[in-house]
């Protein structure tokens, strides 16, 4: 096995994500491949794997040149990739993805697919179950059935895409002896994309640098990590540890609470935050550690008491609205009509309010925020209260793609005046810009900036005086440089006495930046007191399930 | 001086593009409305002399189309409002007829002095509109029930109630069913002398346009519409009320629709008939559309449309067609404009591109990075690192 | 069993047709991640260009095909307006709507009320025999037969077939359909416009059998109902069958009711029925009201139970699907 590269470009606009990049990939070795953000590693993978076509440059494969023009092509010259987020489909169950994709047949044969499936699973030691649906495994179960449905298609150079983000230690250890074995026994050639140079160092035997779209560096493991970070920063980075800046006041107090997730409900989670204290969530992706952030933060799924009362509400106004015109006196009909907005609505509220308010016990789940029980509020009444929130998807959920900087920083504001004052909105735009290092201008677009810069902004519009930051994967999709800005910007707040509490699928940022860590596995959770003493393997036992 | 100048031209070329896809669309609705008359064997002088002749020859025939208008651009007030929020409030058909439903209920039945009779008569309208769109608005947000379905279903029932409230409690005795009796003079809304207009529904117009456009140009709650519109969960998370926007929207639009069907039944008709909104609301929908979403369009696009359709009744009796002629040459038009209008945005996005390959040496380059599904992270997230 | 019920039961097929039918093609057409708003409008333009080419040329299958050429065409105009130049699909959809009402309004005027003529009826020969079963399911026409099987075959094809399979993922997530090799542009087209050809189809089985002949907006507001079921149906071949039964269903039991004056209400109210079940179902599905009552179901049933509920539409449905 054999795959050249020769001179591979690919431009976006100005931007020349790659150029001119050569390189001879051989058989049976691992490489690895490096780079800060937009250094155009996922481009290069993209290229090969044919989800996007170069702009010039060949590919040879055992010596003949190979026209990929889609990922289907790529499959056939025996390239397959692991894209990051797994491209599969969430409610088809785990049969259905292996067989999608596969050489066509006009039925689905199932059951010849799932012996199949359940043979290759055996002899990689996966445990999958055909019949369960996708949407219900971890993200390191979905890279299994990925690599399985690769391997099955005849795929003999692999491309994964950090795969190591938010799986267990096992089950890295398992896809690391899992590609030792494909690279050494059948000769493949793997290419792991990663920003962890302890995986790198781990599993590779080559490591290629790419730096600005063009390919710096090629090192033989083992090889000093100094000289890897020189070779992709082309500096050296200190990366410090912050201080910890922690009070014994507490901010929050979560009492027997329990939040149904995606994989596992968890149940009796117990914790204290104090006044400036930073809590890290590790956990398998969908153990809940988002799920808890959410509803702590009052964007959790309406209850059915919520629910109850809107349809109490809607039956009201049906009712009253048959009687209106049922009969015909006017101001019986007026008071009617008066009774039902002025009245019934709010009553009905402070009603349930009430109700939830005198289920104040200790034997009932409650959150407490400097005391006062929050647990029935919603987003918007605490954000007032002092707590934000910061989904990872940020143009999904957090900024808003079309508005500019000032419409966000006017949006943002708290005001009861009708109007919006356009000028102050600008001076706080400038403000913000000079203060958090943004690169952009006040009425650039949002999404004109790039992820760190967005993530910046994000930071920028959060209130003064917070008790309490809920952030969802901070740094998601960030590089070293710009994630360690993003992590000085939210310990700045920690001397306001704001708490912070993040998920994180990177277990090294969560060591390195929590005070105290809270692991969530298989619907339990575990506080972790001490994480200096913490390494990643252990954590990532821990967040397997393994105690 | 040279960063304004840039600025004029820029103003100056996307005002004349703007309008471009609108001359378009007018010249290709035309042209297929021409083609089906000539194979009606009917001459287009004719049906323009009709149209002319019914609208703009008379004070009259005038007032009749502007009296047809403020209803019309009283829905599109509402409509400018839920569409920014992102809102498709296809319901509006059930609010007009509800908003009619309500104040027939007090003007036949209810007798009370002049002013008093009138303001409760437009309160009832106002409040039954806008109470059908609350509950479209509620049934969105925590019932899970699409707008554009919700709407819809609302739209049946509100038809079918104010059918039914015709054939049985409210029929008149001895009747078909096809309409109340005529109100009490006493019940009507006040008409001017010269004309027949209603100079109350001429305030309510105004005064909602002139709300709706200061809400859209600079106001708070405008530019949580608009953020809401392009991304709820988005403005959700920037602390934006959006549950209690989306109902306040739906509610504003439903009173305004309310009002409009109020008119309908107070002034225009003085009953109230079977369909009663006669798909005005749609219509409306459509303004919104070809205008969309520019408040400073609406009154003149919204004029326009009520002129046409309001020519539209005679066309069978005096030429063996039918009112649905300007429906079709509406409909072609609205389409066409968004077709064009289209057009012209991918074609800006190509000469952009353009730009930009000249600026980087024109190389070979891939469509822009305008992704919806997006890989990894890095390279689609476009030009620019940090 | 009571002669009245059979021949009622035969009737609630035989005037469900065009609503399965129609509401299939949307089915269809949403699995591949569109939204064809525009069903109400192009089943009447559909309805009266059947019975108009059918009663000026004298062939059923003459009408028939326009008529599905119509729905097609219409189908394609709101994917390519889509795909080639990004345009909001429910937009486009709904002018259409409006526009195709209207055509049907103006060209259709000539054949208001006209005679027309009718899909032979063609009872299948030894199945007819069977008690009640031959009368309510095998005494129809081509047509009707047509709309029963489609619903097995759309179940099949979607369930069962590889192309099934990866309609299935194209509207659920066509990034990944893409890299598995599905051609997502094509199959969208190719699913669309046969959606679009089963709404036309519906709107000629309207105007040649179910409501012989044409008069001006004789089939409107069923495209919003179909439209409707598929939502109700939760996106599945045989809830949505169900959905339809149960429409029609309701209405012939008003009419049963009102002929029989055994409820003294008027047709109106009963009209409405079908529309307030659809709301309630429908806020009790999505709202996750049914899904906190699940706590009641004993935990063997429960999954069976929750997949029963499950009413999540298409992932990706809507949107488009553009390659970096």
């Amino acid at each position: 096995m054999r795959l050249e590269i020769h001179n591979i470009s690919k431009s976006f606009g100005q931007l020349k994500a790659n150029d001119h990049i050569s390189f001879t990939f051989e058989g049976g070795r691992i490489y690895a491949i490096l780079g800060e953000n937009g250094a155009g590693k996922s481009t290069l993978m993209k290229i090969l794997s044919g989800y996007q076509s170069a702009s010039s440059g060949q590919i040879i494969i055992d010596g003949k040149p190979a026209q990929i023009n889609s990922p289907h092509h790529a499959i056939a010259h025996g390239i397959g990739m692991l894209y990051q987020d797994p491209l599969d489909f969430a409610p088809l169950t785990v049969l259905e993805n292996y067989i999608e994709g596969k050489p066509f047949n006009f039925f689905m044969r199932r059951r010849e697919a799932e012996a199949d499936l359940l043979a290759r699973c055996k002899i990689l030691g996966f445990h999958l179950n055909p019949h369960a649906m996708v949407e219900s495994l971890t993200v390191g179960e979905r890279q299994q059935l990925e690599i399985v449905r690769l391997l099955s298609l005849g795929v003999s150079i692999l491309i994964l895409d950090e795969p190591t983000t938010g799986i267990s230690a096992e089950q890295k250890s398992q896809l690391f002896q899992t590609l030792k074995n494909l690279a050494r026994e059948q000769n493949m050639i793997v290419i792991l994309v990663s920003h962890k140079l302890a995986d790198v160092e781990e599993l590779c035997d080559e490591v290629l640098v790419l730096r600005r779209g063009k390919l710096v560096g090629h090192r033989s493991l083992p090889c000093e990590t100094e000289i890897m970070v020189e070779m992709m920063f082309g500096k050296r980075i200190s990366t410090t540890v912050p201080q910890p800046l922690y009070t014994d006041k507490p901010v929050l107090k979560i009492h027997k609470f329990s939040v149904p997730a995606r994989l596992f409900t968890i149940h009796n989670i117990n914790l204290e935050v104090r006044e400036g204290e930073v809590i890290g969530l590790a956990g398998l992706d969908g153990s809940g550690q988002v799920e808890f952030m959410r509803t702590v933060a009052g964007l959790g799924r309406p209850t059915w008491a919520d629910q109850l009362t809107a349809i109490i509400a809607l039956a009201g106004m049906w009712w009253v609205f048959g009687k209106i015109l049922d009969e015909s006196s006017a101001v019986l009909n007026l008071a009617r009509i008066a009774i039902l907005i002025l009245i019934l609505g709010p009553m009905l509220k402070t009603l349930y309010l009430y109700i939830r308010q005198r289920a104040n016990n200790d034997q009932i789940a409650q959150i407490r925020l400097n005391g006062k029980n929050i647990g029935w509020r919603g987003y918007r009444d605490l954000l007032e209260r002092g707590i934000a929130y910061l989904a990872a998807g940020r143009l999904e959920e957090g900024l808003v793609g079309g508005l500019t900087l000032v419409d966000h920083s006017a949006l943002a504001e708290r005001s009861s005046l009708p109007h919006v004052n356009w000028v102050r909105a600008w001076r706080r735009t400038k403000q913000a810009i000079n203060d958090f290092s943004i690169k952009g201008r006040p009425f650039s677009q949002i999404q004109t900036l790039s992820g760190g810069n967005q993530q910046r902004v994000s930071l920028s519009l959060l209130p003064a005086n917070l008790r309490l930051i809920l952030l969802e994967n901070p740094t998601r999709g960030l590089d070293v440089e710009s994630a360690g800005h993003i992590w000085s910007l939210l310990l700045n707040r920690r001397k306001q006495g704001t708490a912070i509490i993040f998920s994180s699928p990177d277990l090294d940022e969560i060591i390195d930046y929590s005070d105290r860590i809270l692991v969530f596995s298989s619907g339990q959770t575990t506080l972790v007191e001490n994480p200096e003493q913490m390494t990643t393997a252990r954590l990532g036992e821990l967040i397997g399930g393994k105690s | 001086m040279t960063a304004f100048r840039k600025i004029l031209i820029q103003i100056s070329s996307n005002t004349v593009l703007g309008i471009l896809p609108l001359l378009v669309g007018i010249l290709v609705a035309l042209v297929a409305i021409l083609l089906i008359l000539n194979n009606e064997n009917v001459e287009a002088r004719a049906v323009y002399d009709l149209i002319y002749e019914r609208t703009l020859s008379l004070p009259e025939n005038r007032a009749n189309v502007v009296d047809f208008w403020l209803p019309i651009l009283l829905c599109c007030c509402g409509l400018l409002l839920t569409f920014t929020a992102g809102l498709w409030n296809i319901g509006i058909e059930g609010q007009i007829t509800m908003g009619a439903v309500g104040a027939t209920s007090i003007a036949l039945f209810v007798e009370l002095p002049r002013n008093e009779q009138i303001f409760t008569e437009l309160f009832m309208a106002g409040a039954a509109g806008g109470v059908w769109a609350l509950f479209t608005g509620i049934m969105r947000t925590r019932g899970g029930v699409n707008e554009i379905f919700g709407g819809v279903a609302m739209n049946f029932l509100a038809s079918s109630f104010s059918s039914y409230l015709l054939v049985a409690p409210w029929s008149p005795p001895n009747a078909t069913g096809s309409a109340t009796v005529r109100f009490p003079a006493n019940a009507i809304l006040p008409s001017m002398d010269d004309y027949r207009l209603s100079p109350i529904t001429i305030y309510i117009t105004l005064t909602a346009f002139i709300f709706v456009l200061l809400t859209l140009s600079g106001s708070r709650w405008g530019l949580q519409l608009r953020a809401m519109g392009k991304n709820e969960k988005s403005a959700q998370m920037l602390g934006v009320p959006t549950e209690r926007n989306i109902w306040l929207a739906m509610l504003i639009c439903g009173i305004m629709a309310g009002l409009a069907g109020g008119h309908l039944v107070l002034f225009r008709r003085a009953n109230l008939p079977a369909n009663v909104s006669g798909g005005i609301g749609f219509l409306s929908l459509l303004v919104v559309l070809l205008a969309s979403i520019r408040v400073r369009w609406v009154p003149f696009v919204s004029f326009a449309f009520a002129l046409l359709y309001s020519a539209g009744l005679p066309l069978r009796t005096r030429l063996q067609l039918d009112a649905s002629l300007i429906g079709i040459f509406l409909g072609i038009l609205v389409f066409c404009v968004l077709i064009f209008d289209g057009v012209r945005q991918r074609l800006k996005e190509r000469v952009e591109q353009r730009k930009l390959l000249a600026a980087s040496g024109g190389e070979k380059s891939p469509p822009p990075p305008t992704v919806e599904i997006q890989i990894g992270q890095e390279a689609s997230s476009g030009p620019g690192s940090n | 069993m009571d002669p009245v019920l059979t021949s009622t039961l035969a009737d609630i097929v035989r005037n469900a047709a065009p609503l399965l039918i129609a509401s299939q093609g949307e089915l269809i057409t949403e699995r591949a991640g569109v939204v064809n708003l525009s069903l109400d409008g192009t089943i009447l333009l559909a309805a009266m260009a059947a019975f108009a080419v059918t009663y000026n040329t004298g062939s059923l299958g003459m009408g028939i095909v326009v008529a599905m050429l119509i729905g097609m065409l219409v189908a394609l105009i709101i994917i390519s307006a889509s795909v080639f130049l990004k345009l909001n699909q429910i937009a486009v959809g709904f002018v259409l709507t409006l526009l195709c009402a209207d055509l049907s309004t103006f060209f259709g005027r000539k054949y208001s009320g006209q005679q027309g003529t009718e899909i032979p009826y063609a009872p299948i020969p030894i199945l007819e025999d069977i008690p009640v079963i031959g009368e309510v399911f095998f005494q129809h026409n081509i047509l009707i037969y047509f709309s029963l099987l489609l619903v097995i075959f759309v179940w099949l094809w979607t369930y069962h077939t590889r192309l099934g399979l990866s309609l299935r993922g194209l509207g659920e997530h066509p990034a990944a359909a893409y890299v598995r090799g599905t051609r997502v542009q094509l199959w969208r087209f190719v699913y669309v416009a046969a959606g679009g050809a089963l709404v036309g189809l519906a709107g000629a089985s309207y105007s040649l059998s179910v409501k012989l002949g044409w008069r001006e907006g004789s089939t409107l507001g069923n495209g919003w109902i179909a439209l409707a079921i598929v939502i109700f149906g939760g996106w599945r071949p045989f809830r949505i069958a169900f959905g339809a039964y149960f429409i029609v269903g309701l209405r012939a039991l008003a009419l049963y009711f009102q002929q029989e004056d055994v409820l003294n209400l008027p047709i109106q109210i009963i009209n409405m029925t079908p529309w307030v079940l659809m709301l309630v179902t429908l806020i009790f599905v999505t709202s996750g009201l049914a899904e906190s009552l699940l706590v009641l179901v004993p935990p063997r049933w429960r999954p069976a139970a929750q997949n029963l509920l499950r009413a999540k539409p298409p992932a990706a449905l809507g949107s488009n699907f553009e390659r970096s």
